[in-house]
Order: C-alpha cells, then sequence, then structure tokens
C-alpha cells in the first residue's frame, strides 16, 4: 500500500478514501487487555449454575442400563371419561381385576398359576368345589380347610389354612369370581351382597378348617342373592353399579 | 511526537479503510441479503404462530399450513438470517483483528450466492412439503451438502486471514471466531452424517438431532455473538476488556462444556440414561462459559452509560448481552431434569430458540451490523428513529416472548398435558392466551425488521447520510462529541 494509491480517488468514489471515511478515522483502538478482578456476580452465578447441573447429573441412573426409561416417566394409564372420571366397565371385568391381584398372592402361589394344583395341592380347574354350590368355595376360602379330600377325581389330604383374614365382601366377591370365571371354570357370578352373606355365615362358626363332611352337611348350597348380570357396568375402583345416566355421552 | 502518532494514526485508519473496501462486497450482501431472509422468516414466523390459534387462517392451501410455516420460518432464521449475518461480521472482524485486507472478497460472494441459492432451493422445498420433517434440518436432504461446501469456501478465508494476521496480539475475539469456524464443520456435518446418511437407530438419530440444536447454538451462534459483543464494547468505549485472561477462561469452558449438550431433547426415551442427564448438565452447565462472557462485556461498558445509550452497536450489543445472560438462566429453568418433564413438549423449546437466535444472537448482530454498515459504506445510518424503534419493538417482542409465552405458557402447556385423562383441547384452550402473544410478539419483531431491512437495504444503495457525524441515538444535536456537523465533502475542501 503505497502513498499514492491512498491519495487517489477509489474506482467507484470520485473522493479520497480516507476523506470520506469519517467512521474509520474517529474510531477507537481496540487497547491492551485489562485485569479487572472477576466480579461477585459471576461466581455467584457459576456457584449456582454448576449446583443445579451437578444435580442433574447425579441424580439420574447414569450408567445403569437395566432401567430403559426414568421412574417419572413411566405412569399406569388410567380409563377416563374425558372429564376426569373413570370410565365404569362391565361388572366381570372389574371383579377380575379385584380377585386376580388378591389371588396371585394368596391362591395361585399354591394352586399354581393356572390353577393346574401341584402334588399335594389340589387344583382349582375343573374342580367340582370351586364350581359347585358356591358357599362351600366362599367357607374354604374363609376357613382353609382339613382332611382328606377328593378334586377332580383324585384323592388329596388337605390342609389349606384360612385365607379369610382382612378379606370383605368387595375382596372375597373379586376372589371368587377369579377363580369361578378362568381356568376354564364357568360357575354363577357372586355379587358383593352375596359375598358378605357368606362372610356373614362364616362368622357363625365357632371358627376352625373346614372338613368336608361339614361342608357337605351345612353349605351345600348357592350363596342366596338377587339375580345380576355380570355385564352391568359398574365403577372399576368401587364396583358399584353405575346407573346408566351418570354415564356421560361420549 | 505528537506528529509521529498523527502518522500512524492516520496510517492506521488508511489500514483500516483499506480492508473495509476489501470486503464490502460479501459483507454488504450477507448483510443484505440475510437481513431480507430475516423479514420473510418473521412473515412465516407470524403466520405459523397464527396458525396455532386461528387453524383457518389464510384458508387450506397446503403451502401456508403450520407444518410448513413454521420449519420454513426457523429454518431460515437459522440459515437465511443467522447464519449469514454471522458470515458478515465473521469476515469483517476477523480482518479487522488481523491486520489483513481481505483478498479473497469474490470467492466470499460467490460462496455467498450459492449459499442463498440453497436456502431459497431448501425454503420452496419446505413450503412445497418436501421438507426432510427433522428439526433445524428441515431443508430437503440434498442442500445440506450444498450449505457445506459455500461455508468451507467462506471460513477458509478467515482462517487463512488469522493464519497470516499482521499483529502478534490474538484477540479475544480472534479466537471465538476461529472457534466457531471449525466447530460449524464438525457439528454440521456429523448431524447431517448420522442423521440424514448412516444407518442408525432411529432413536439415536432423534437424539443426535437434538445435539445438533444444541450444539448449532452453543458452538456456532453462541461464540459468534460473544466475539462481536466483545469487540463492540471494547472498540465503542475505548476500554479494555474487563478481565482478558477470564474471557479466555469464558472460551475455554464453552469448548469444553458446549459439545455435550442437546440429548436431553429426548428425556425419557429408551436411549441410555447418561446421554440425558450429561445433556442436561451440559446444557446448564453452559450458563458459566455464558455468564463469564457476560458480565466481562457488561463490566467493559460500565460506566458508560450514555455511550451505550447514543450508539446503537453498542446499545444491540449489551442488549444482546443481556439476552446471552437470559439465555444461561434459561438452561438453568429448562434443562433441568425436574422441569424437562413439564416443558419438554411445550413452548419451551420453541421459546429458547427464539431466546437464543434473536433476543441474544441477533441483537448481538445488529450491533456489529450498525457499527460495520457505515465504515464499509463510508455513509451514515439515515435514521436514527428508526433505529430506535428496531431497538425498542426487538426488545418488547422477544422480552414478550420469553418471558411471559415461554416461562409461564410452557409450565401451564406442560402440567395441562400431564392431565392425560383430559383432551387434548383442553391443553390447546389452556395455551391460547400464550400464542395469541406471540402472534402478537412476532408482529412486533416483524415490523421491526422490515424497516431494519429497508434501512440496511439504502445504506446498500450507498443511499446513506454523507455526514462527519454517526448516526446517534440522541434526539439532541449540540452535545455530540464529534463536533461540528457537516458534509465531509464540504469539510474536506474547507480544510484544504
Amino acid at each position: 500500500m503505497s502513498d499514492s494509491s491512498q491519495n487517489k480517488p477509489d474506482l467507484d468514489d470520485n473522493t479520497n478514501v480516507l476523506v470520506n471515511a469519517s467512521a474509520v478515522k474517529r474510531e477507537n483502538n481496540v487497547l491492551k487487555d485489562g485485569s479487572e478482578p472477576i466480579s461477585l456476580w459471576v461466581m455467584l452465578g457459576s456457584a449456582l449454575i454448576v449446583l443445579v447441573a451437578g444435580g442433574a447429573l447425579f441424580n439420574s441412573n447414569l450408567f445403569n442400563y437395566d432401567e430403559l426409561t426414568a421412574a417419572s416417566y413411566t405412569r399406569q394409564a388410567q380409563p377416563s371419561d374425558g372429564s376426569g372420571g373413570v370410565v365404569p366397565i362391565p361388572a366381570h371385568k372389574a371383579y377380575d381385576k379385584v380377585g386376580a391381584k388378591l389371588a396371585k398372592a394368596s391362591c395361585l402361589a399354591c394352586h399354581g398359576s393356572n390353577g393346574e394344583g401341584a402334588g399335594a395341592v389340589p387344583p382349582l380347574a375343573g374342580s367340582e368345589w370351586v364350581n359347585g354350590p358356591s358357599m362351600r368355595t366362599a367357607m374354604i376360602i374363609l376357613n382353609g380347610l382339613d382332611g382328606p379330600i377328593e378334586v377332580a377325581g383324585k384323592s388329596y389330604s388337605g390342609n389349606m389354612p384360612s385365607q379369610g383374614s382382612g378379606l370383605g365382601a368387595k375382596e372375597l366377591a373379586g376372589i371368587l369370581n377369579f377363580v369361578r370365571g378362568n381356568f376354564g371354570n364357568e360357575a354363577s357370578f357372586i355379587t358383593m351382597e352375596m359375598a358378605q352373606t357368606a362372610i356373614d355365615s362364616s362368622k357363625e362358626r365357632n371358627g376352625g378348617q373346614m372338613t368336608v363332611s361339614e361342608l357337605n352337611s351345612n353349605y351345600n348350597v348357592d350363596i342366596e342373592g338377587a339375580e345380576f348380570d355380570p355385564n352391568t357396568l359398574v365403577d372399576p375402583i368401587s364396583l358399584e353399579p353405575v346407573e346408566a345416566d351418570e354415564i356421560s355421552p361420549h | 511526537m505528537s506528529n509521529n502518532s498523527q502518522i500512524s494514526c492516520t496510517q492506521d485508519a488508511a489500514l483500516r479503510s483499506d480492508i473495509d473496501r476489501s470486503l464490502r462486497h460479501p459483507v454488504m450482501f450477507f448483510f443484505t441479503s440475510g437481513a431480507a431472509w430475516l423479514a420473510l422468516s418473521l412473515l412465516l414466523g407470524v403466520i405459523a404462530s397464527v396458525k396455532t390459534h386461528s387453524p383457518e387462517f389464510l384458508g387450506e392451501g397446503s403451502w401456508l399450513q403450520y407444518g410448513r410455516t413454521f420449519t420454513a420460518h426457523l429454518n431460515l432464521m437459522i440459515y437465511g438470517w443467522g447464519a449469514q449475518a454471522a458470515f458478515g461480521v465473521v469476515i469483517w472482524l476477523m480482518a479487522r483483528l488481523s491486520r489483513k485486507p481481505s483478498k479473497n472478497a469474490g470467492t466470499m460472494l460467490v460462496a455467498g450466492h450459492v449459499w442463498n441459492l440453497a436456502v431459497g432451493i431448501g425454503t420452496l422445498g419446505i413450503l412445497s412439503g418436501h421438507g426432510s420433517g427433522k428439526h433445524w434440518m428441515n431443508f430437503p436432504t440434498f442442500v445440506w451438502p450444498v450449505l457445506l461446501l459455500a461455508y468451507a469456501a467462506i471460513a477458509i478465508w478467515v482462517i487463512v486471514t488469522f493464519r497470516v494476521r499482521k499483529s502478534e496480539d490474538v484477540y479475544i475475539s480472534q479466537w471465538y471466531v476461529l472457534g466457531a469456524m471449525l466447530w460449524f464443520p464438525w457439528v454440521y456435518l456429523t448431524a447431517n452424517l448420522f442423521v440424514n446418511v448412516f444407518d442408525i437407530h432411529p432413536l439415536m438419530a432423534a437424539a443426535i438431532n437434538g445435539w445438533f440444536r444444541h450444539a448449532l447454538i452453543f458452538l456456532f451462534f453462541t461464540p459468534i455473538a460473544i466475539a462481536s459483543s466483545y469487540y463492540i464494547a471494547a472498540k465503542v468505549t475505548g476500554r479494555p476488556i474487563s478481565n482478558a485472561s477470564y474471557a479466555m477462561g469464558g472460551f475455554w469452558a464453552l469448548a469444553i462444556v458446549g459439545p455435550w449438550a442437546g440429548m436431553q431433547m429426548l428425556s425419557g426415551a429408551p436411549i441410555p440414561d447418561f446421554l440425558e442427564s450429561v445433556g442436561s448438565a451440559a446444557t446448564i452447565l453452559v450458563g458459566v462459559p455464558l455468564i463469564i462472557a457476560g458480565v466481562n462485556i457488561l463490566k467493559t461498558a460500565s460506566g458508560k452509560a450514555e455511550t451505550v445509550a447514543h450508539s446503537p452497536a453498542l446499545r444491540f450489543s449489551i442488549a444482546g448481552t443481556f439476552g446471552m445472560i437470559l439465555l444461561a438462566a434459561a438452561g438453568v429453568i429448562f434443562a433441568s431434569p425436574k422441569s424437562l418433564q413439564f416443558t419438554q413438549f411445550s413452548l419451551a423449546n420453541y421459546g429458547y430458540d427464539v431466546l437464543a437466535l434473536y433476543g441474544f444472537f441477533s441483537m448481538s448482530m445488529f450491533g456489529a451490523i450498525y457499527f460495520i454498515v457505515p465504515r464499509i459504506t463510508r455513509r451514515e445510518w439515515i435514521s436514527g428513529g428508526m433505529i430506535r424503534s428496531h431497538f425498542w419493538t426487538s426488545i418488547y417482542g422477544v422480552l414478550f416472548i420469553f418471558l411471559f409465552c415461554t416461562l409461564l405458557g410452557a409450565f401451564q402447556q406442560g402440567s395441562a398435558q400431564r392431565q392425560y385423562t383430559e383432551a387434548w383441547e383442553f391443553v390447546v384452550q389452556s395455551t391460547l392466551p400464550y400464542t395469541i402473544g406471540m402472534t402478537v410478539a412476532w408482529c412486533f419483531i416483524l415490523y421491526a425488521n422490515i424497516f431494519f431491512f429497508f434501512h440496511l437495504a439504502l445504506m446498500w444503495l450507498r443511499l446513506g447520510r454523507l455526514s462527519s457525524h454517526p448516526t446517534l441515538l440522541t434526539r439532541e444535536h449540540g452535545s455530540n462529541p464529534h463536533g461540528k456537523e457537516g458534509n465531509v465533502e464540504d469539510l474536506n475542501e474547507a480544510g484544504a
């Protein structure tokens, strides 16, 4: 860059570069680096940020590959009617759900996950004690059973403990309908009122396990109760039937 | 002695003027076409925003439906405006700081035209329904290699300029610019290869897409905005960077933390958990380098309130710096796993994009443009009022979008989404005030930038004021620090 080139007008200008480049001339120089002390705000802000970031990093599963998704991202879906309430479902499904949960813990551990029985434990599937008169089934569940018993053509020496503690009408009805409606069983439907009747008559006994002879002499009947259509819509939580006008239209 | 310094001062001015002249064509081309794309992007953004609350707006033609206008809006903002403003600032800044006039303006100008052509074709592709459907890379897939090639033809000269620099000292802005120039091809190529070319698991492709979005913000837009603000703040106030070694620390902190951010976008998805939590932590931690740079820039300009108020360049840069600090806070708020559960699929992502791209990056770029353009055109900005309204409508718009629509709206939308027993309409209803607010805010910003584009275009046509006075944002003329105003040619004759 020689002096002469500076003094010549630019190609598309009729004036000298330096003359009308006033913006360039009034510019400050960029100064050498400063070294003021670090601001307190930087310290505080950075400390806060590092704290939050550490929380984000170390409150997680990190390298745990067994958990596919973080716990807060999984959720049991609940049926809904669109207004926040629960959707009524047919009674047999609702009772089945209640019963399945309890039966898994109380019944199927011994009687097999498909009710097929195991060794000294008789099966539920195809058992006349399950499919037969419902009072017998209820009393066995509530009080347990002792002594020899013939189930589906085979003899067993039973010693089943009572399962009745903590069972309310809802739970008993659920279990009864579950075992009487699954594993190929197709016995009559038990309502909560019926289950309550069974619980009441069990209380009239003086406790102790059932025997086959007592069952056959005193309880060889179906539990009394009003007829109930298993397809009636009920609330899935309370199991109470839902009136038709309570169901919001979709 | 005084004579000597006068000579060196004149030589300095001559060199600056030489550099400005050598780069005037590519720089003005990048700025003006960028501003045009920005105006178009904002128009599409307004349409997309209206569509979120009034879907029947503009009828049922497929070209202007939300899915197309929104992606076209966002991609134009990134590639049409953001990248081009960055190119213009970067090539000029690097040449000035390396004290080297550019010899490759022609190449960069050609590359700039290729870039614009690719962006134009890509936008038409999106609007005609051929978008790729991948966030932040929505142009049809054949566009990305073209953009990368055009980028290479521009960035290589920035690096060459640095290599042949005359001054021994390397200014902090040069570090940031150099970093951005080298990070962009890495980020862009990696992400596009994995998402568009290699046959990888789609979940990982989505995670990489989230990484791409954050890497582009933290490793391209952020360093360039910081570089520009460091330069403008020091240049206009005539003071050194408040603490230079600390500024370097900020650069390296950004370089170390930035690349880890992004995969928290897929929180809750069945990808390895550390990808999400490291992404969250890094997005939060990026706040540290942002605050270091932000406070450093603010302290450089502190005590010069009048200069900040009067100089358009400094005022925009300082506003962008506040945007940067707000972005650091936004990262802490939105990227922590607790709030991600609410904000992951809400307005928060878009609001974060808007804050990063407009409230922070664009404001800094406007600052640089208001500084650079008078120098390379050798004309002063025509109207201070226009600059002032550009500033205030931008500020109102972007603050409203972020503080109201994003901070409040995202959490309200997120918590409405979590009430999964409700119909989806409930979510739409509860977000309605925020989407309408966003439309209003975008209208403000659109208004600001249509006038900005016209202002810039007039400057490009060399219709700026031929004055010895800069266009300051002050109403009274008496107190001007640059003395008596006059036509430069008249003054020259009087002096001679």
